[in-house]
């Protein structure tokens, strides 16, 4: 059998999708039609909660917050009901095994080496039973661009207590998390909180604090506001403890100026003594309360989670919620994920993966594990290296992550998935765990089974193409004969279904979520 | 051996599929630039184009021991066990722009060459107002072109050469970076997209090793289904850079099989970096900024030996470059921009080497530079204090590059220049 009816099959069926139907959810024709959606009225209150959810809204909850979907989570969210699987996982207090098999990628945490930390948290994402954690957590090191790259030996351990931090208070509440991540080693050594005493106070992290963090560029703040607010955030410096050969970091309470301070129409009362540092509280309170913070941050997270360029009208309704929360981010959270705007067709539509969305939601369906340093050194060739933000304002997301070399290196980042045959053994991962159950499924049945898992809809051409694939074997000169495929047979599963898996790992529908 | 096998099978399917229809050679902008603009690469060197190469010496290249102040006694007062002695340095004292004041690190003998014969450009004092003494701050301030905030520019936050790219550029080819991570210099393009690569041999499908027989037809697959259909969307934007992806790779994999030269580019990583530049150039890339660079400068301690290595391995790889370039007769028609994102201490510090430092010496070279002296000269007086100040503004050079070399209006790419205009005189 030759490929080249397959192709031109191919190349004359363009499918255009009908306006309202969904590019997601099937895997080809034998699939009954999705339910038609609920009726909900999205005119005034978008974010509207949905009460009851179809496979195919599980499917696209899953493939947006947890790094891709694993038919077990679809039943156990089938099982308990979206409402309290969300209040469970919400919950980023209860530390899973896999927090303890990660630190073996860390050998020493005083000292970690350069690439230590980024292996321990893929580590996690590729294991986690609760990948909407690290999800949640990918969103804030995203937001808060902290790059380890200005620390040392002595004190990149900074980038691994950030990054803790970033995962277990990232559904909490906000007020809190805000003076917990200005506050952290290594956002002040980041961005010179260490290097800013009360004589010459820093600016740039007053000016990020409300350009990137809160409020967004230019957005009701002015110069003389920044030099008030950096004189509020002194009092801190970097030190040395000699015999570990370590840096800390300690609040000095001569180096903090105890003056008040004026911004926002309000006067911040100077503090003294070690009650200083409560200035930072004090800076995020007043800002909350004088400027809209809440909705730059709900639409920050709108946007990573559900589409870009939402209607204000959308946000400033997450912004109500999350005041009336008493910024408490988890009930926000949850609204978001069962409202009728994550479910529409515009929140369906489809975000560009990250690479390492990509390549964690690709070893978490298929569970084509690799060595963790593998995938980090993946992951940054395809531009995310985890710990190392481009710039403070995190990595360009959306299509300004696709570009010749980074699809070609997501495709080998999943040549990896496919290659390391060794490890998998050892491991005790197969990706037999790919093929529909029952006995003898068609190759037809084994793309359509495949596809679903990674949320592809194929057109009939390509299923079919697909299928031909697993039914056609290629000798060493190029010659393609007609060999169907056979489950039974472990050389085809190897040889095949790892190929077909590289193949639709590398489908438009693939790169996004 | 079984790795070109799998290459050139790649390469043999991919031409099929060009002559099916499904991907042409042709390269187009990625996201929905200008139609019409798609260019083919060709076989050899696109003519009566201009061509920058930008390098960057990351760590802070000490300039006082690459152009070195022979007649400053503050200079050997002040490094002692450091300095280069007269004895030992290269002359420059010969050609169009000699010069009896400077002699250059022995291990320059390549730029040493190109000075006298009139193509190197030496540029004083180069870097920016209030000057910053991180690294991490100090790449992103020569990165973005930007010393003060975005946020007041009104722009969103990108690179010297990604806002270049989005300008004056129209293929995936037209700014490229290799061996450098994800320089400052490129992110943040809104329409182009460049081409950033860790090494042009790593720019290749991997094949599944166990079962490569198959690996041609997986590719076939892929680039079907990519090009099977209309996309919209975010899936449209996929699907486009996944074909520019297998095309391109071909490509460059193309220019690296067929480059032909009897330089050796002084062997090692950083020479693959430099060669590769070649190598796009020999095979009809159209690429107008070339990025790459070497780290390793910031000799803190022990440094006479460890920068003599550094300088070594730069000079070696541009005289190779040098080299090809007039073989190709494409020396007159291109610029090598060298900087780094500080200097050193004028000083020796306690560990025999130099501190971050601020004011340093660019190099510009090519067949077009007018040789020479440029920028303030150091005297003693500025050798007894502890820094070099900066007395042109880097910004300066690049804009007179992209004016009088590349033929571009650069205003919108350093919009901040009309404040701090500090400038070395024309070189160009």
């Amino acid at each position: 059998m030759k490929l080249t009816w397959m192709l031109s099959a191919i190349m004359a069926a363009t499918l255009v999708l009908a306006p309202g139907c969904s590019d997601e959810g099937g895997g080809g024709t034998k699939r009954p039609a999705p339910p038609a959606a609920e009726v909900i009225d999205t005119s005034n209150a978008v974010l509207a909660q949905k009460t009851s959810f179809s496979e195919d809204d599980i499917r696209h909850f899953l493939n947006r917050t947890h790094f891709g979907i694993r038919q077990e989570d679809v039943d156990l969210i089938q099982e308990m009901g979206l409402s309290a699987y969300l209040d469970e996982r919400l919950n980023f207090h209860l530390a899973a095994n896999v927090e303890y098999t990660a630190l073996t990628e860390i050998p020493d945490q005083r000292f970690p080496e350069y690439d230590d930390v980024s292996r321990w948290w893929l580590h996690i994402m590729a294991r986690t039973e609760n990948p909407l954690q690290e999800a949640v957590a990918l969103f804030w090191h995203d937001h808060f661009g902290v790059s380890q790259e200005v620390l040392a030996a002595q004190n990149r351990y900074y980038i691994l207590n950030f990054i803790k931090l970033l995962r277990a208070g990232g559904a909490g509440n906000l007020r809190d998390f805000l003076f917990d991540v200005s506050t952290a080693p290594a956002m002040l050594e980041f961005l010179d909180g260490v290097r800013s005493p009360r004589r010459s106070p820093n600016e740039n992290f007053a000016r990020e604090f409300w350009e990137l963090y809160t409020l967004g560029v230019d957005n009701g703040y002015t110069q003389d506001d920044i030099v008030e607010a950096a004189r509020a955030f002194t009092g801190f410096r970097s030190r040395t403890d000699v015999p570990q050969n370590q840096y800390f970091i300690e609040y000095d309470i001569d180096r903090h100026d105890t003056g008040d301070k004026s911004f926002f129409g309000r006067t911040l009362t100077g503090r003294s003594g070690t009650d200083g540092v409560n200035e930072y509280m004090d800076v995020i309170d007043i800002t909350l309360e004088e400027r809209p913070a809440a909705e730059f941050i709900c639409r920050k997270i709108f946007e990573w989670f559900c589409y870009v360029n939402p209607p204000q009208t959308l946000v400033d309704e997450m912004a109500a919620q999350l005041r009336a929360d008493n910024y408490e981010l988890a009930p926000l959270l949850k609204t978001l994920f069962m409202s009728a705007a994550f479910y529409s067709d515009e929140g369906k539509a489809g975000i560009v993966k990250s690479p390492i969305d990509l390549v964690i939601g690709f070893i978490r369906t298929t569970e084509l594990e690799y060595e963790m340093g593998t995938i980090s050194w993946r992951v940054q060739l395809a531009g995310q290296h985890p710990c190392l933000p481009p710039s403070v304002n995190g990595w360009p997301t959306g299509r300004l992550w696709l570009s010749a070399d980074s699809m070609i290196q997501r495709a080998n980042a999943l040549q990896s998935s496919i290659v390391y045959r060794d490890y998998q053994e050892i491991n005790g991962f197969s990706v037999e765990r790919m093929l529909p159950p029952g006995d003898s499924p068609t190759a037809l049945g084994v793309v359509d089974h495949i596809a679903t898992l990674m949320r592809i809809q194929l057109t009939n051409p390509e299923a079919a193409t697909c299928a031909q694939y697993l039914n056609t074997s290629r000798d060493a000169n190029g010659v393609e004969t007609a060999d169907p495929f056979d489950a039974s047979n472990p050389d085809h599963v190897d040889e095949r279904v790892r190929g077909l898996l590289w193949i639709l790992g590398q489908h438009p529908s693939y790169q996004v979520r | 051996m079984k790795k070109h096998t799998a290459t050139d099978h790649a390469r043999r399917n991919f031409l099929r599929l060009g002559v099916a229809g499904a991907a042409g050679l042709a390269l187009g902008p990625l996201f929905g630039g200008p139609k019409g603009s798609e260019i083919k690469v060709q076989a050899a060197p696109i003519t009566g184009m201009k061509r920058l190469i930008v390098y960057m010496m990351r760590g802070g290249n000490d300039g006082l021991n690459t152009l070195v102040p022979i007649n400053l006694n503050s200079y050997y007062d002040r490094r002692t066990g450091l300095a280069i002695a007269a004895s030992t340095a290269l002359d420059l004292n010969s050609g169009p722009a000699a010069t009896q004041d400077y002699m250059l690190h022995p291990s320059l003998a390549n730029v040493a060459t190109a000075y006298r014969d009139g193509d190197v450009a030496f540029i004083q004092g180069a870097g920016y107002p209030n000057e910053n003494l991180s690294h991490f701050t100090s790449e992103d301030i020569w990165g973005y072109g930007v010393r003060g905030n975005f946020s007041t520019l009104g722009i969103p936050i990108s690179g010297w050469i990604a806002r270049y790219a989005d300008l004056y550029t129209t293929t995936g080819t037209g700014v490229v970076s290799i061996g450098q991570g994800r320089p400052k210099e490129l992110v943040g393009a809104n329409t182009a997209q460049p081409l950033i690569l860790q090494d042009l041999e790593g720019f290749e499908l991997n094949p599944d090793w166990a079962h490569q027989n198959n690996q041609p037809l997986r590719e076939e697959i892929v680039q079907s289904l990519v090009a099977g259909r209309a996309w919209d969307g975010a899936r449209a934007d996929a699907a486009a850079a996944t074909e520019q992806g297998y095309a391109l790779s071909a490509q460059v994999q193309a220019a690296v099989d067929n480059f032909t030269s009897t330089e050796t580019y002084g062997g090692g990583r950083q020479a693959k970096h430099v060669k590769g530049i070649a190598q796009l150039i020999q095979a009809g890339f159209d690429t107008q900024i070339f990025f790459t660079g070497q780290g390793g400068f910031d000799t803190h301690s022990t440094q006479s030996d460890g920068h003599s290595d550094l300088l070594t391995t730069f000079d070696g790889g541009l005289g190779s470059l040098i080299a090809d370039l007039k073989t190709m007769s494409l020396w007159d028609d291109t610029v090598i921009l060298v900087f780094s994102e500080f200097g050193r201490r004028n000083y020796v510090n306690g560990s025999g080497g130099t501190d971050h430092g601020h004011g340093n010496t660019m190099m510009v070279m090519g067949g077009g530079v007018t040789g020479g002296l440029y920028g303030p000269e150091p005297t003693n007086t500025d050798l007894d204090a502890e820094f070099l100040d900066y007395g042109v503004d880097f910004r300066t050079v690049y804009k007179q590059v992209i004016q009088n070399h590349l033929g571009r209006d650069p205003s919108a790419i350093f919009p901040e220049m009309q404040d701090i205009d500090v400038s070395p005189g024309a070189f160009i």
